[in-house]
């Protein structure tokens, strides 16, 4: 068999395949604004484990989660948080550095660790993704 | 008899290149910080047994590779990961292969392998940690693997071409061969 170049089909799938991921990342950005009041959910193993709202009080402070490999620690700023260390070998998630959005989330999957940020409202008592 | 000692042997030899080209691609680093994202080197073994030796064989090698990968590299927890995503992606790629006769050629078939791996992968990982909200990366990983399976579905092409000419496989084409 020769290759001809694309044929139809493939070209259909890849403009398929970019216009749907190009898409939900947009509505993905336009539905994680900035929200001055933030939340941070620390979750392990498939539990919530910690919960804080970020404020310049907790600046600085590392949090120490146990994952299922071993140990994750966790760095708070002011407005945004990450992964400081972590028990897994491949560290993704420390290379994922700060997040600051709401909706955002580090993941690391060989711990089992989530970090997400959860942005609340001021006037309602109501949490948006 | 001949034809299926030379078909094992070649089988074997397939399981070996995709274990090293899986070693090989842990080596290379990858510029995007997407947890899961990966050339699929893997894939290009995975897509050429599809081809040359039908499902079966397809199947077989790419399970065996799974299992070996990840014995070898001390992670058998990832094994699940890896061994969903691979056995979806081959299906999907089985499927194309053999029932859309020439609507999509090697490099789409080898697109939606690499898209068929995200999506286990995603649903897979979010099932075990419980968080749907793991869907968010699916978007960056459709576009990288878009780029990834482009490569390796030539990658297949051009190996296929040289096999053909320098090899007197005797393959038994089809579904079930």
């Amino acid at each position: 068999m020769t290759y001809k170049g694309l044929t139809k089909g493939d070209k259909i799938l890849i403009i398929t395949i970019l216009l749907v991921s190009v898409l939900s990342i947009f509505t993905v950005k336009t539905l994680t604004y900035d929200v001055p009041k933030k939340i941070v959910v620390i979750e392990s193993q498939g539990r919530e484990v910690k919960r804080y709202v970020l404020g310049p009080e907790l600046e600085g402070e590392t949090v120490r989660i146990k994952g299922q490999l071993g140990y994750s620690i966790i760095e708070i700023g002011k407005d945004r948080v990450r992964m400081l260390e972590s028990a897994c070998p491949d560290k993704h998630c420390i290379e994922a550095g700060w997040i600051s959005r709401p909706g955002e989330m580090i993941v690391c999957l060989p711990n089992r660790v989530i970090i997400r940020l959860l942005g609340v409202k001021e006037d309602v008592d109501d949490i948006t993704y | 008899m001949r034809v299926k000692t030379t078909k094992l042997i070649f089988l074997s030899l397939l399981v070996s290149l995709g274990i090293a080209l899986h070693i090989i691609e842990s080596f290379i680093p990858f510029p995007v910080a997407v947890p899961g994202a990966k050339l699929g080197l893997a894939n290009i073994i995975t897509l050429l047994t599809l081809i040359i030796y039908g499902f079966k064989a397809g199947l077989t090698v790419s399970i065996l590779r799974c299992i070996i990968t990840s014995l070898l590299t001390g992670s058998p927890s990832s094994l699940i990961y890896s061994l969903s995503g691979a056995v979806l992606s081959l299906f999907l790629m089985a499927f194309a292969y053999f029932y859309t006769k020439g609507i999509f050629s090697l490099v789409g078939i080898s697109i939606i392998g690499a898209q068929a791996h995200n999506l286990a992968q995603i649903s897979v990982a979010s099932i075990i940690l419980k968080n749907a909200g793991l869907f968010l990366y699916l978007p960056f990983l459709m576009i990288i693997g878009l780029f990834t399976g482009y490569f390796v579905g030539l990658a297949v092409i051009m190996t296929q071409r040289i096999l053909e000419k320098n090899l007197k496989i005797t393959a038994i084409r089809g579904f079930y061969g």
